[in-house]
C-alpha cells in the first residue's frame, strides 16, 4: 500500500522518516503442503486468486509439494491476513508471518 | 453412474445418479453440522437420465460410487460415521476446534514468532467470515444436486469444487491421512462394488470425490488459458 507515501505530504516530516525506515512488506504468506489438497486445485487457485500466469502458479505449487512449503505472497499485516482468510476459504494450509 | 465434469458450451457439466446425489448432500450435511450451518430445507431429488449425447461417454469419464456396507452399531468408529453420515440437524452454532476434522477446516493462520497469540487474534478477527463462506459454498453446493445433469456457471463449479474440497478434508482427518503414505493407502482401496467395512467404504468415498473434483479441475483449468 502506497498510504505512508501520500499521507507523508501533510504529515511533520519527521514522522514521515519514521514511516518510511520501516520495511514496506514486513509479512509473507505461507502455504503449507498437505496430501490431501489436488494439485490441479491449489494451481486453479493460485492462478485465479493471485492472479499468477500458468508457470508461475505450477511452480509454486511443486514447490509447496516437494519442499513442504513456498512463500506466495509479501505485504502489510493486512493484507497477509486477507491472503490467509482466503486460502482458508478454499481449504489451502496457509499461515502468515512476519519477515525476519 | 456418475459421468465426470466436462466444460461444454454451456457450463461445466456432469452426471449424478441419485443416490450419489443423496450421498453428496449426506457429506455437505456433515461438514455444515461440524462448521455450525445448516443443510437448506431437503427436497426430494429428481429421478433423471443423462443427456442424450451424455451416454455415449466413455467409461475413463465415468465412476460408479461403492453400495455401503451393512449397518452395523457394535462398533464405535461404526457408530461415529453414521453419525457423519447421517448429518444431525443441530440448531446452536457450536464450533469443536479439539475435533481435528474442524482445526483442519479452520486452521491456525499464524507461523513463526508468536504464532499461538497471533493465531488466537485472527480467529477472533477472521474466523467467523471464513465459516460463513464454508457454510454459502456447502449450501449452493447441496441445492445444485437438487438434479442429476448437473451444468453449473463458473461461479457454481468454483464453489462446488470448494466444497468438494471440504468434504474431502473431512474425510481425510477421518481416514487419518496425513502423509502422502497414508493418501496412498486410501487411494489403493480399490473400486470393488460392495465395500466390506466403514473404513473402506469412507476410502471410496474419499476417492469418488476426489475423482469428481479432478474432472472439475480440469474442466475449470482447461478454460483459463
Amino acid at each position: 500500500m502506497g498510504m505512508s507515501v501520500t499521507s507523508a505530504v501533510d504529515v511533520d516530516p519527521d514522522i514521515a522518516v519514521d514511516e518510511v525506515t520501516t520495511p514496506a512488506e514486513p509479512w509473507k504468506v505461507i502455504v503449507w503442503n498437505d496430501p490431501v489438497n489436488l494439485m490441479s486445485y491449489v494451481t486453479y487457485v493460485f492462478r485465479t486468486y493471485f492472479g499468477f500466469p500458468e508457470a508461475v502458479a505450477h511452480r509454486l505449487m511443486l514447490q509447496v509439494h516437494h519442499e513442504g512449503k513456498a512463500v506466495v505472497a509479501h505485504g502489510t499485516k493486512e493484507e497477509a491476513e486477507r491472503h490467509v482468510a482466503a486460502m482458508h476459504g478454499y481449504g489451502l494450509w496457509a499461515t502468515y508471518e512476519q519477515n525476519q | 453412474m456418475a459421468l465426470a465434469f466436462k466444460s461444454t458450451l454451456r457450463g461445466y457439466s456432469a452426471y449424478l445418479e441419485k443416490p450419489e446425489r443423496q450421498i453428496l448432500r449426506s457429506l455437505f450435511s456433515d461438514v455444515l453440522t461440524l462448521l455450525g450451518g445448516v443443510s437448506p430445507a431437503d427436497d426430494q431429488l429428481e429421478e433423471d437420465k443423462p443427456r442424450f449425447f451424455d451416454r455415449f461417454r466413455p467409461a475413463a469419464e465415468t465412476a460408479h460410487l461403492p453400495e455401503a456396507p451393512a449397518r452395523q452399531t457394535d462398533s464405535p468408529t461404526d457408530e461415529a460415521f453414521w453419525h457423519l453420515v447421517d448429518g444431525l440437524n443441530d440448531d446452536e452454532v457450536h464450533l469443536d476446534l479439539t475435533d481435528p476434522a474442524v482445526k483442519r477446516l479452520l486452521p491456525d493462520a499464524r507461523s513463526g514468532e508468536a504464532a499461538e497469540a497471533g493465531s488466537q487474534q485472527f480467529r477472533q478477527l477472521a474466523q467467523d467470515d471464513i465459516r460463513q463462506e464454508k457454510i454459502a459454498d456447502l449450501q449452493r453446493a447441496y441445492a445444485l444436486l437438487q438434479t442429476g445433469s448437473l451444468m453449473l456457471t463458473r461461479t457454481e463449479a468454483e464453489a462446488f469444487s470448494r466444497a468438494l474440497n471440504q468434504v474431502r478434508l473431512v474425510l481425510s482427518s477421518r481416514l487419518n491421512i496425513e502423509d502422502e503414505h497414508d493418501a496412498e493407502r486410501v487411494h489403493r482401496v480399490g473400486s470393488v462394488d460392495q465395500a466390506t467395512d466403514v473404513e473402506s467404504y469412507m476410502a471410496l468415498l474419499y476417492n469418488f470425490v476426489s475423482w469428481l473434483q479432478e474432472t472439475l479441475m480440469q474442466a475449470l483449468i482447461g478454460d483459463l488459458s
